[in-house]
């Protein structure tokens, strides 16, 4: 596998984790502030921060670990979680997203100087809080640093350790000194040995300790001792070895994680005083400690040349002459023998983590579809076998209904592939709304129901779009401001519903606000104005709300950023039936809109009623069934020439031969003598008159758009078990024409 | 003798650096190092210095790196080498 392809499965990574800070996000607005809610969001952002920095994307790297560093102080309690701080988090969530799209794409980089900016005033007054006891001496760097250079965030971090060192040295004897220093001292200490050939391939042992300052480490001693003359010295061998103080905050796991990907090097790591310190519980008194701080000063510096040229000089005085530069990586290995046991089960244990890559595969999505094909051509062939066999009177067989079970299971598992649920679009929209309460000025509570809901890819990632002008049309036009939503009684904050659920081998996805409805007085006026309709028109009430979907229709007063160019629902309306769903509007008048999308689930198997209809055969969609029967004269009423009702326990419901519609000859016309389904459409609830009912089954759709053609009042269509075609009756569009009866009924109405 | 050190200081730059600093250093005369270009440095140029300081100091020779760059003082941070650059 090659890095590009690892690359793409660290971005799949970060998509994952993005969609599961949402869902924490929204447990934390809704109140929760479990510790594992918030450690969940502090993980995620942490493993972006490791495959950024392992891919060379700088810029996300370097802002995730200011995020990152915010978070770890809220999840150990160091900073209260209020709800401004939420509100940043949130924001900087927002911006994560940005950064790792635009890592993704290879697009610019955000502009997140702000957001740096305010992630670091938070970070950093609460880190001066800790480290040090007077506010004044705090570093007030953090807020001035640019973060489009990155050795300013560098530096800003480590401003720290200089204002640690400083705030000992001065006058103070407060317990908030002793307490700041001792977290300082009582620190993770750490050993960092690269070998000796950890310059190969081009590494860069200094990038670690870069990243070990990121991570408010500090480098407290260089040892030159191996350093040979210069004589001696072989320029590609590595001799420099490094003690490095890293905060008591820090996670051992995020030290460690430094190291993940190079093991030119042995480190030991080790919570406790630093060299020389006396134990942490064992200096409270701020004299001593101030006495170690010096001598922890004293070790940053480099050697003085009395100090620091003899070891340098004498090693090689000893080496040089017999073996000259082979001499001192040998030596390496001896000089550290304490480090290097520690060393290597750090490495052993970081080589038996689990790969995270192993979890995925990446399918092409035509192998698939064909897999799809071809498992749908399998059940066909397998119901035709039965078929076939119970003419025989072998029916019964097990091992024929063994095959039937396992052909069942292998199709759902195959759909499964390419099923996803539609948490995958859900989880964007949190974001949208956050974006519309800033632009609008509203206040709105996303309510989702139903993400698990499974549907296919195809569909997941094109209903994506017009989702998004949904939403943002239910904030802008659905939703009253807030002073008018106090006006009218209601809560200030708006509610935006959002679900998602199947119904039928069909998924239903419903946005629905408690706004103030569709102004049906004003949609009517911008229509006649727009030259939409005549002035004099008479309209229903559901027609003029479908008035909205027209091209070039916009209510909006003022054109916003958000809607109002007249340029959306029709598209939206475009996008939904390009997919071969359709859309529905429900309003009332001041309680608020609810726009329904109706769509298939391509290539999905349905449970449907295999009926006939004069010598066609149809499949009618199980989920749309109410009832079945057969009527009886006291429920049936005429109503004119060729309508009729049926009385279904005092509910009247109009009756449709499906042969009218489809143009089937020599079926039953006569209800009484024919059988009666009652389905759930759009429209209410319709008896559709069918000759008889033959089964009850599941069949595989095939899609009439692609082997034949689009056909009014078919959904698609089937192969049945004896090779012919079944044609699978969309009970929505047949039902929505009505016919006579329910035309009758309306002008009844 | 005045060296100026490369723009790029980094491990393939170690190697000519050192044979410079070598040469240097067998002229016998103090070493001033120039570090104003320096943009960017790595562990195997900083151990030459280090190196080549130690050795110049032993030999009695004056050894000072001159107007460091940004980059070259930030790296000397990093990896706890201040005292090389400072003056």
């Amino acid at each position: 596998m090659d890095l590009d392809a690892i690359q793409q499965i660290f971005f799949q990574e970060c998509e994952e984790g993005l969609a599961g800070m949402e869902g924490n996000f929204a447990a934390l607005r809704a109140g929760d502030r479990d510790a594992e809610t918030i450690n969940g969001v502090f993980r995620c952002v942490h493993s972006i921060k490791g495959g950024a920095g392992a891919f060379g994307h700088e810029r996300l790297r370097a802002y995730t670990h200011q995020y990152e560093t915010l978070l770890d102080l809220v999840r150990n309690g160091t900073l209260d979680l209020t709800s401004e701080l939420l509100d940043l988090v949130m924001a900087a969530f927002d911006l994560l997203a940005d950064h790792v799209a635009a890592a993704r794409d290879g697009d610019a980089v955000p502009d997140d100087a702000t957001m740096l900016h305010r992630l670091s005033a938070a970070t950093g007054g609460s880190i001066a809080a800790t480290a040090v006891a007077a506010p004044q001496e705090a570093p007030a760097a953090p807020a001035a640093a640019s973060s489009d250079d990155f050795d300013d965030l560098m530096a800003m971090l480590g401003e720290v350790a200089p204002a640690l060192a400083e705030a000992t040295t001065a006058e103070a004897s407060t317990d908030d000194v002793a307490a700041s220093v001792q977290v300082a001292i009582d620190s993770w200490r750490l050993t960092y040995r690269p070998t000796a050939n950890a310059f190969d391939h081009g590494a860069e042992p200094l990038l670690l300790l870069r990243e070990l300052s990121l991570l408010g480490g500090l480098v407290t001693s260089c040892d030159c001792s191996t350093l040979p003359s210069l004589d001696a010295l072989d320029p590609e061998y590595a001799y420099l070895y490094w003690e490095v103080s890293l905060p008591a905050y820090v996670a051992e796991d995020d030290i460690r994680a430094v190291f993940e990907f190079t093991d030119a090097c042995a480190i030991s790591l080790e919570r406790g005083p630093i060299a020389g310190a006396p134990a942490a519980a064992e200096a409270p008194a701020v004299p001593d400690v101030m006495v170690d701080m010096d001598a922890l000063l004293a070790s940053i510096e480099i050697p003085t040349p009395e100090a620091k040229v003899e070891p340098v000089e004498t090693q090689p005085a000893a080496a040089a002459p017999a073996v000259a530069p082979v001499a001192p990586p040998a030596a390496t290995p001896s000089a550290a023998p304490a480090a290097m046991p520690a060393a290597d089960d750090a490495r052993s244990a970081s080589k038996t983590a689990p790969a995270p890559t192993a979890q995925t595969i990446r399918v092409d999505l035509d192998k698939l579809d064909r897999l799809v094909n071809l498992v749908g051509e399998l059940v066909i062939t397998q119901a035709m076998l039965a078929q076939r066999l119970s003419e025989k009177d072998l029916g019964g067989t097990p091992e024929l209904t063994d095959l039937e079970n396992l052909t069942r299971e292998l199709q759902e598992s195959t759909m499964a592939i390419r099923a996803q649920p539609m948490k995958t679009v859900f989880s964007r929209v949190p974001r949208i709304i956050r974006e519309l309460e800033g632009e609008t000025g509203k206040r709105v509570r996303l309510e989702v129901d139903g993400e698990m809901t499974e549907v296919d890819k195809t569909v997941v990632e094109r209903i994506g779009e017009p989702l998004t002008h949904l939403i943002r049309n239910a904030v802008d036009h659905g939703l009253e401001s807030t002073e008018q939503r106090i006006a009218a009684g209601k809560s200030p904050e708006g509610v935006v519903r959002l679900s998602a659920a199947h119904q039928s081998g069909r998924i239903v996805i419903t946005v629905a606000d408690d706004g103030k409805g569709i102004d049906r007085a004003r949609v009517r006026a911008k229509a006649v104005e727009r030259g939409i309709m005549h002035a004099d028109a008479t309209l229903s009430d559901e027609e003029i709300d479908n008035l909205i979907f027209a091209p070039g229709f916009s209510t909006a007063a003022v054109v916003s950023n958000v809607s109002g160019r007249g340029v959306g629902l029709d598209v939206v309306r475009k996008n939904i039936q390009a997919l071969g769903g359709r859309i529905n509007i429900q309003s009332r008048d001041g309680m608020g809109s609810s726009f329904s999308l109706s769509l298939p689930l391509t290539l999905a198997v349905l449970d449907g009623m295999i009926v006939t209809v004069g010598a066609q055969t149809l499949v009618i969609p199980l989920g749309h069934i109410v009832e079945s029967l057969r009527p009886t004269d006291d429920v049936l009423n005429r109503f004119g020439p060729d309508g009729s009702f049926l009385d279904v326990r005092g509910a009247y419901v109009p009756v449709l031969a499906i042969a009218d519609h489809l143009s089937i000859v020599d079926a039953e016309r006569d209800p009484k003598k024919a059988v009666l389904i009652v389905v759930d459409g759009d429209q209410g609830q319709t008896a559709l008159l069918v000759d008889s009912i033959q089964d009850q089954r599941q069949v595989v759709v095939k899609s009439l758009e692609a082997n034949f053609q689009a056909l009014n009042d078919v959904a698609g269509a089937t192969i049945l078990g004896d090779g012919r075609v079944a044609l699978i009756v969309d009970v929505d569009s047949l039902t929505a024409r009505g016919g006579p009866a329910r035309g009758a009924m309306a002008k009844a109405a | 003798m005045t060296i100026i050190l490369d723009a790029v200081l980094d491990t393939a730059a170690a190697g000519s650096l050192r044979v410079a600093l070598r040469k240097a250093i067998e002229t016998g005369q103090p070493l001033v190092i120039d570090a104003e270009h320096v943009e960017r440095a790595g562990q195997a140029c900083l151990q030459v210095l280090v190196a080549a300081r130690s050795t110049a100091e032993l030999a009695g020779l004056g050894f000072n790196i001159q107007k460091p760059s940004a980059a070259l003082t930030e790296m000397t941070r990093l990896a706890g080498l201040d005292a090389l650059v400072a003056n």
